[in-house]
């Protein structure tokens, strides 16, 4: 396993040890919270509203400071906020702002702040979400702005790139655009985070899945080793079924998770698995 | 200690390059606007008055640099609202060389551009009055002509540096409001200014009814000055301000801003 991991250069991107955070005048959000992430995936935060996503990326981001605990990401405590964790971590938050300038004034004025940012990269993105240069930024639609961020995060080549609710404010042919790009442009080096509601837009792209409740991880599972060990599937009734993990009613029937047995590896339905997990069903 | 996380050149020159990139307009328009303004105040004034002094120059530029403390109270704009804020502080720049970004262009560069705009306009405005014999208005008579060294001429040697430096604390206080408050900064700083003067000042009067308790009275004040060396001691008190609270003020600016969460 050590030689696999030297010679592909896994290594622990992100490691959170005991970390504890509450907001002026509120109840901890995280107490305790321990989590450990290695580069090389794309990996899907899911939690409910409020149970602290967010702020984990912010804290992750170095824009919080954590009360107690370690938190090091490439090796940097985030608030320390070094330039050279600066230059290698970059963050798409789920509101944002850009200055009066064109795409190409931005370009030409930020890129130089990042030293790995790929030109021929966004060149590329750009056509390919048919963004026009020369275009005030601050005069692109709330989904046009958000593509050209989601398209500079990504020439960045930043190792690690943290994404709040990238598809929100996306039109459906840009969601899938998105996915092609995302995929295509994410190196083994790197390892991007995804927090979402919109799980359906992420489903095809994820690697790992991570959920939050209540200020704690309580799901942390490799997209393969969930195939492995489970199965969703849609049924018209329950009988028949021996021991379902979790049910949920849906037009004409159920939806279920059940441990595989020798059928095929079914589509993961990351909605079914979410209410498992928040409904506490029995996963293991 | 690696001296790189503090400050390196070749990205403090990237950081510098991006805000003047990015905010070229802005600095453009305030200086044109801050030029167009004093130049129609004194162009203004000369005409209804057709009279300007030293003295009214004086009184004028009083005016003019708390203007330029707008511009240096406005500084760091990104820490105005919570997004802008994320972007700033995750610009990959030290804290430092963020700071010294916002101190150069608003300090530094700003302060000197400023004082020739109004040198510019003193002398644009004086030329552009058209002699009136018949009331016998010649403005190469009647107006002065305006420069620094004879403004600086009204002071004794020794306040010149008293009071420049008092000035840059006054711009280093605005600078550090600034960085404390997210939103409407200026208008915060300068309440809290207020409420420091109205602080001293009923401790001030509390003090002199304690000591001189017979002799003051309602919200008077007593003070008995005396001689330090040939000054008095109101003069050192106020020159201990204006000359020691700059470092204070430019080093809270700093680490407040290094301390910065959104």
């Amino acid at each position: 396993m050590s030689y696999i991991h030297r010679t592909l250069n896994i290594y622990v991107m992100i490691s959170i040890k005991q970390l504890t955070f509450h907001y002026k005048k509120q109840q901890a959000l995280f107490a305790d919270l321990s989590f450990q992430q290695e580069n090389g995936s794309i990996t899907g935060l899911l939690g409910k509203n409020g149970a602290g996503k967010s702020t984990l990326l912010k804290l992750m981001a170095g824009l919080l400071k954590p009360q107690t605990g370690q938190l090091t990401i490439n090796s940097f405590k985030p608030f320390e906020r070094h330039p050279d964790f600066l230059s290698d971590v970059f963050m798409v938050p789920e509101e944002f702002s850009f200055p009066p300038v064109t795409i190409d004034c931005y370009i030409k004025a930020t890129a130089p702040l990042y030293p790995n940012f790929g030109k021929e990269k966004m060149d590329k993105i750009l056509l390919e979400f048919e963004l026009d240069r020369q275009k005030n930024i601050n005069r692109l639609s709330h989904g046009q702005s958000k593509k050209f961020l989601i398209a500079f995060a990504l020439a960045t080549n930043c190792r690690l790139l943290i994404l709040d609710e990238p598809t929100n404010g996306l039109d459906i042919p840009s969601k899938s655009l998105f996915r092609k790009i995302l995929v295509s442009s994410v190196t083994e080096n790197q390892l991007v985070l995804i927090s979402t509601h919109q799980v359906k837009d992420i489903d095809t792209i994820i690697d790992k899945i991570v959920m939050i409740d209540e200020g704690e991880i309580v799901f942390n599972e490799e997209v393969i080793n969930i195939s492995e060990k489970w199965q969703f599937q849609t049924v018209t009734s329950l009988s028949g079924i021996a021991d379902p993990i979790y049910y949920e009613k849906c037009p004409g029937g159920y939806r279920i998770i059940c441990p595989t047995n020798d059928e095929d590896e079914t589509d993961i339905d990351i909605e079914l698995l979410f209410n498992a997990i928040v409904n506490k069903a029995n996963l293991n | 200690m690696n001296k790189n996380s503090f400050f390196s050149p070749g990205r403090f020159a990237r950081l510098f390059r991006n805000d003047l990139l990015i905010n070229q307009k802005t600095y453009l328009f305030t200086l044109a606007g801050i030029g167009i303004a004093i130049y129609a105040l004194l162009y203004f004034s000369m005409v209804t008055t057709k009279h300007v002094s030293l003295n009214q120059y004086t009184g004028f530029i009083v005016f003019y640099l708390m203007g330029v403390g707008v511009v240096i109270g406005t500084a760091f704009p990104a820490l105005t609202n919570q997004t802008k804020m994320s972007n700033y502080l995750l610009a990959p720049g030290s804290t430092l060389e963020k700071y010294l970004v916002q101190f150069i262009i608003r300090i530094v560069i700003f302060v000197p551009i400023a004082l020739l705009i109004f040198w510019i306009s003193a002398h644009l405005a004086k030329a552009s009055l058209v002699p009136d014999p018949k009331i016998g208005f010649n403005p190469e008579v009647s107006i002065t002509d305006f420069s620094f060294e004879s403004l600086f001429n009204l002071f004794y040697y020794k306040d010149i540096a008293p009071t420049i430096l008092g000035i840059f604390s006054m711009y280093a206080f605005l600078f550090a409001g600034s960085v404390s408050f997210n939103r409407f900064a200026l208008p915060k700083t300068l309440i809290f200014a207020g409420g420091i003067l109205i602080t001293m000042f009923f401790s001030l009067v509390l003090f002199s009814h304690i000591f001189y308790p017979l002799e003051n009275h309602g919200f008077e004040i007593k003070l008995e000055p005396y001689k330090v060396g040939d000054i008095d001691s109101y003069k050192v008190f106020l020159y201990c301000w204006a000359c020691l609270s700059w470092p204070f003020f430019l080093l809270f600016a700093y680490f407040k801003l290094k301390e910065k969460e959104v």
